[in-house]
């Protein structure tokens, strides 16, 4: 302890004693020193601030803004897409609750459509079944008529020959007979039958 | 007046204790005899560390697709760049804010490498008083042009509010940049002090170890905690002088 305290004050005596020797350092001191060294500093510090702020801040915010719009950018073009999708899934959605709807009104229109289709169809058939039906009379009748003129027409031509053979030979009773189933055998049973 | 201390021999085996500034080269202005210093050198390393890693990030801003995943060191100086910018914004508000982002950034940036410099077993710019009061003019500067700028006349007719507190509002605008910079100046210095205290008193084989904690306090802890208030306190004084409040 005794040590220390001498010590301690050995040193409070040498110490302003090498003070004297070395004067090429400071600590600190209101001088023009201070003033010139303050100057320079300030002057550093402007150049740092410029450089700072062309090479380092500047430039790097550019970057972010850059980056911020872009992301600003996609998430709106992103909600975007997902608004239409809502709309379109929307859409779809309605549109899919509606094709059963519309199959059924499909189908049961052309239900309908065949239904008219087959009574149309039919219509026609009997239409033409009866066109057919009255042509087919009205041949018949055509032909019956037909067959009644040549009958009459033969008729007479048979009397005009009886007649003639009649008038040729003026007979008995016998050959009377005779001669109109002779006749009547000539012209044949077909005649009568048609 | 010196400050390289030579211990007596019985104390310590007569080594060296050197915290001061050393004068390297002696020049002449306006009849005044000065000297270029240990802290001008110090503040050209500083400045140039700063200056390579803002060139780098230019660099890597420039080669960079904005529209693409950054990299590793484009990430770091994005993230340094979005700190500092939040820290000004909340400091000085959204309105007025982004205009001394630059500084801020600036000045913290200068700080913290400053601060730190005592690492690289550099004698720190900010343990020189000329540069503490230097940065602390500047801002004293910066606050008193946003104090005319925004409050106009009434940044001077508030001196006289109270009329009786008139000295004492004067005194404390002065004493603002007064104890930005000794606060600043005190406490790296004292960190100075005592690391060089500890390696000229500790025998050389302890000093390998046993400082390591001390730069770790010394050094890291208190040189960002001031450099942070530092930049802190620019922008509080400054904020208070905007016309609106945040």
């Amino acid at each position: 302890m005794l040590n220390y305290i001498q010590g301690l004050s050995t040193f409070a005596k040498t110490a302003p004693l090498l003070a004297k020797e070395v004067d090429d350092t400071r600590i600190f001191g209101i001088d023009p020193q201070l003033l010139a060294d303050a100057a320079i500093m300030g002057l550093a510090m402007m150049v740092l601030f410029t450089l700072l702020s062309f090479l380092l801040f500047n430039p790097a915010r550019e970057l972010l803004e850059k980056r911020q719009q872009k992301i600003d950018d996609d998430l709106k073009s992103a909600s975007e897409s997902k608004e239409k999708m809502e709309e379109l899934k929307l859409e779809y959605n309605e549109k899919l609750k509606n094709v059963d709807k519309e199959a059924d009104e499909i189908l049961s229109e052309s239900r309908k459509k065949a239904l008219k289709r087959e009574n149309q169809i039919i219509d026609e058939a009997k239409a033409e079944a009866n066109r057919i039906i009255v042509q087919a009379n009205k041949e018949a009748e055509l032909e019956k008529s037909k067959v009644k003129d040549e009958v009459k027409k033969e008729m007479i031509s048979i009397a005009s020959v009886m007649a003639g053979k009649f008038v040729d030979e003026s007979i008995d009773e016998k050959r009377q007979a005779a001669l109109i189933d002779e006749t009547l055998k000539e012209m044949g049973d077909s005649t009568w039958q048609s | 007046m010196s400050d390289i201390i030579v211990l007596p021999s019985h104390a310590l085996l007569g080594r060296t204790v050197d915290f001061s500034i050393h004068y390297l080269k002696e020049y002449e202005l306006f009849g005044h005899k000065l000297y270029i210093t240990t802290t001008h050198v110090s503040i050209a390393i500083v400045m140039l560390i700063i200056l390579i890693f803002a060139v780098c990030a230019n660099i890597a801003i420039r080669k960079a697709d904005p529209y693409k995943k950054p990299g590793k060191f484009l990430n770091l100086v994005e993230l340094l760049v979005e700190t500092l910018d939040g820290i000004t914004i909340n400091g000085m508000g959204k309105t007025y804010g982004y205009k001394y982002r630059n500084y801020i950034g600036s000045l913290f940036i200068f700080l913290f490498v400053a601060n730190l410099s005592g690492l690289l077993g550099l004698r720190p710019p900010t343990a020189d008083y000329a540069v503490t009061f230097s940065l602390a003019m500047i801002s004293f500067v910066i606050i008193h042009y946003a104090g005319f700028k925004y409050q106009k006349l009434g940044h001077i007719t508030d001196l006289f509010k109270p009329l009786l507190l008139t000295p004492i509002n004067i005194i404390g605008e002065i004493a603002t940049p007064l104890s930005m910079s000794l606060r600043l100046f005190g406490n790296i210095l004292s960190g100075t002090v005592l690391m060089s205290l500890v390696y000229g008193l500790l025998p050389k084989a302890l000093t390998y170890i046993v400082p390591g904690f001390l730069h770790a306090y010394l050094d890291v802890f208190s040189g960002v905690i001031q450099a942070y208030v530092f930049t802190m306190l620019t922008m509080v004084f400054t904020a208070q002088n905007f016309d609106v409040e945040e």
